[in-house]
């Protein structure tokens, strides 16, 4: 059923059954996959709408539902639990079950879980428009939402973990471990995040530490974690080369697991010495896992650029190696006290947010998401539209990350003028933010082909389904929408 | 690591390291620190907020004000807050004691309001009137008060409505093109009025022990660029 797809060959783990593997994915795919693309396109669209607000004070100001401050930290909700963290799950359980060689294991966990996520991302988004911000940011969804996708992560989890655990394979596969530790991850920065921030008891600096420390968690290790498994996947498969390093693997993914999650501070922060000290050293050494990441990609992809070129998910992936580099090396500098104190709460740490979770995590998803859905379902997505998305994802993303690296340089340099005048420093970064507008459109615009490349594609499979239910003359089973397998 | 369980515990011992590190030790050490008596005035600091001011934090939570305004006086020498005027000294964990949530922010998209009650005839209560009219215009149109403003106007907190037994106090004194069509006037909500106490509310000036207020520096020029009052129309900055 999967094989007449064409997709390039590539040799599995265990070497077989990966049609199999694929097909588990079936129920999954079609269930999850338009709801998460669904989010990206309305994701993209309140940052868009934001973006577009900065224009002016006047812009769509009518309604406290349309203000920044909300549609800002809605939109973004929207694509990092939404999309981003919702599609790239689903992925990293597939490549995860090819790389144990297994079918997915209790995918009515997954569906279910699926379900749950989907409620509370919902119910984060309505609920930030309508103004239940908790105000921390990165977490600003209502806790109610929150846990709602800490209960939907940890039933997706179970389903990973089964799956890994099913594998008869002796060997390991480090690139499949960033899926598993996504999937610790999340459960375990969100659940202390709501225990902890719940209290009307936590002092402020406190409160600080942990929505920062959870923040962080999520952004760097559950999200950054499954991007770059992602990208460890399908960066070889791209170039058509085994990765190149397994060692350089597997210092990434323990440096993720071991000093990212204390890269929580940074220079000058409102918190005792020691604190912002064991901070400031975690970002040092969380550098040493981007490092690692950045010659395996380099290596990787040595040799091999005209072909990872030549096709739109190379081109993606390609892009997801290089933001991901990007946005650690970024994160590295900033933490220096010299350039903290030049570019900190600029612009640039948006542009950074940006390389990390729309270059970093959207690229590779995008990159790798239509073949998936083309295997789960054994029906070709119409590339065409593939590749336009791929191309005004890749523009309009890179256009928004520069640009808004640019408006913060700038905006750093004149703030770092005291004699200037501060309505000039705001001018003269406006620039670079009404440029970035456009990147936020083209972005905007790419995912609509997308959109009709999925529903078309699923459409049509759920009509071959219908179709052959009907001419085999029997009462519907389920089974030919893959309901249980 | 070729087993599932070993795996799963090193993820684990990972994640619950940090956890300790950057949550639970600070918390036994700074998380029960009580408020401090201040040695000049006797009160203690930080101060409840006072219970409008309380609701106006919610609003400010609630719009995002801090998706673009910070709250964080920086030291010197970690960038040039305290130039800038944006606050007598830097602000450290004592200052954020009470705030619930806490909204510290990570962009500045408009300047920090860790003192923003300060900055505006610092202190001076004949002042008061004309900062809360000021706040009032400028979260109904930014621009009234201050030429090319991108903050949003938040007309929304706001009730425009026809005057029947001659203009209310509190009417906004609004000009040219931002005025309302003869025979209206504009009246701040409730929403608007516990915001603006809010804002009147934010003030990290004390003189602590760990941050001690030193007299400012004499950067005439920078001053002079810089200062605006209430009367021409903006504040000092
Ligand atoms: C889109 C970003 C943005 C948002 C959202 C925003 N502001 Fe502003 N704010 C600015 C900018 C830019 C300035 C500087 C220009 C000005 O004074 O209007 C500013 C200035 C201010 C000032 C004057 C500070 C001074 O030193 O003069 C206050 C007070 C203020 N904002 C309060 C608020 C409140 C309250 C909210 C939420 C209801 C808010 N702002 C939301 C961007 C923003």
């Amino acid at each position: 059923m999967t094989s007449n797809v064409g997709m390039p060959s590539h040799t599995d783990s265990a070497g077989w059954a990966a049609n199999e593997v694929d097909a588990s994915f079936r129920p999954v795919a079609l269930l999850l996959v338009t709801k998460a693309v669904l989010w990206l396109v309305a994701g993209s669209l309140l940052t868009l709408l934001a973006s577009i607000k900065l224009h002016g004070p006047s812009m769509m100001s009518g309604s406290a539902w349309l203000t920044y401050g909300r549609v800002l930290p809605a939109g973004w909700t929207a694509l990092v639990f939404g999309f981003a963290g919702q599609a790239g799950t689903l992925l990293g359980l597939w490549t995860l079950a090819r790389a144990a060689g297994q079918r997915l294991q209790a995918p009515g966990l997954v569906l279910a879980g699926g379900v749950l996520w989907n409620l509370g991302v919902l119910a984060g988004v309505v609920g930030i428009l309508a103004g239940f911000s908790t105000g921390r940011e990165g977490l600003e969804m209502p806790s109610g939402a929150l846990a709602l996708l800490t209960v939907g992560a940890a039933l997706t989890g179970v389903a990973g973990w089964k799956t890994y655990s099913a594998r008869t394979t002796a060997r390991v596969f480090p690139s499949a471990w960033f899926v598993l530790l996504g999937l610790i991850a999340f459960v375990w920065f969100a659940s202390a995040a709501l225990a902890m921030l719940g209290g009307a008891d936590v002092r402020g600096s406190i409160q600080l530490l942990i929505q920062r420390w959870a923040g962080n968690g999520l952004q760097r290790i559950w999200l950054g974690g499954l991007a770059l498994g992602l990208i460890l996947f399908a960066l070889p498969r791209a170039a058509q080369k085994p990765l190149a390093s397994r060692e350089l693997t597997l210092i990434s993914f323990w440096s993720l697991v071991f000093f990212t999650p204390w890269a929580v501070t940074l220079p000058g922060d409102p918190l005792p010495r020691w604190v912002v000290s064991f901070g400031v050293a975690g970002h040092t050494l969380a550098a040493i896992g981007v490092l690692a990441a950045a010659i395996n990609f380099w290596k990787t992809g040595e040799g091999a650029v005209a072909r990872l070129f030549s096709t739109s998910a190379g081109r993606l992936v390609t892009g997801a190696a290089v933001a991901y580099v990007v946005a650690g090396t970024l994160q590295y500098l900033v933490s220096l006290r010299v350039v903290a104190s030049v570019v900190r709460f600029t612009w640039l740490p948006v542009g950074i947010d940006w390389a990390l979770v729309g270059g970093g995590a959207i690229w590779v998803v995008l990159s790798v998401l239509p073949e998936f859905v083309e295997r789960a379902t054994g029906r070709r997505l119409n590339p065409g539209l593939l590749n336009l998305n791929a191309t005004l994802s890749l523009v309009g993303v890179g256009v928004v990350v520069l640009s808004l690296i640019l408006a913060g340089v700038i905006q750093g340099m004149s703030l770092s003028n005291p004699g200037k005048a501060y309505m000039d420093t705001v001018k003269g970064s406006m620039h670079g933010v009404r440029l970035s507008s456009l990147g936020f459109l083209l972005f905007f615009l790419g995912q609509l082909p997308l959109l009709a490349a999925v529903v078309g594609g699923l459409t049509a499979v759920a009509r071959d389904a219908v179709g052959a239910v009907k001419s085999w003359g029997l009462a519907p089973t389920g089974k030919g929408m893959g309901a249980r397998s | 690591m070729n087993s599932t369980p070993l795996l799963f515990l090193g993820i684990l011992a990972g994640l619950a390291a940090s956890w300790w590190g950057m949550v639970v030790a600070p918390k036994l050490q700074i998380g029960s620190a009580p408020t401090v008596v201040l040695k000049e005035t006797g009160q203690h600091y930080p101060p409840t907020r006072p219970g409008v001011a309380q609701q106006g934090a919610e609003v400010y939570r609630s719009l995002g004000c801090n998706t673009c305004h910070s709250q964080i006086v920086r030291p010197e020498g970690y960038g040039h807050d305290l130039l800038r005027g944006w606050g007598p000294r830097r602000t450290v964990a004592q200052d954020y004691l009470r705030d619930q949530p806490i909204m510290l922010g990570s962009v500045r998209v408009g300047p920090d309001l860790a003192n923003i009650a300060t900055r505006m005839g610092s202190g001076d209560s004949n002042a008061q009137p004309a900062m809360v009219a000021y706040h009032l215009k400028h979260l109904y149109h930014p621009r009234t008060v201050m030429e090319g403003s991108v903050m949003p106007a938040y007309p929304f907190l706001f009730e425009k409505r026809r005057i029947v037994e001659g203009p209310s106090p509190d009417a906004l004194k609004l000009e040219g093109a931002y005025a309302p069509e003869a025979g209206y006037e504009v009246v701040p909500k409730e929403e608007a009025r516990v915001l603006v106490a809010y804002l009147l509310s934010l003030k990290s000036s004390a003189s602590l022990v760990e941050a001690p207020v030193i007299p400012p520096p004499t950067n005439a020029p920078v001053k002079a660029a810089n200062t605006a009052s209430i009367a021409t129309g903006g504040p000092s900055r």
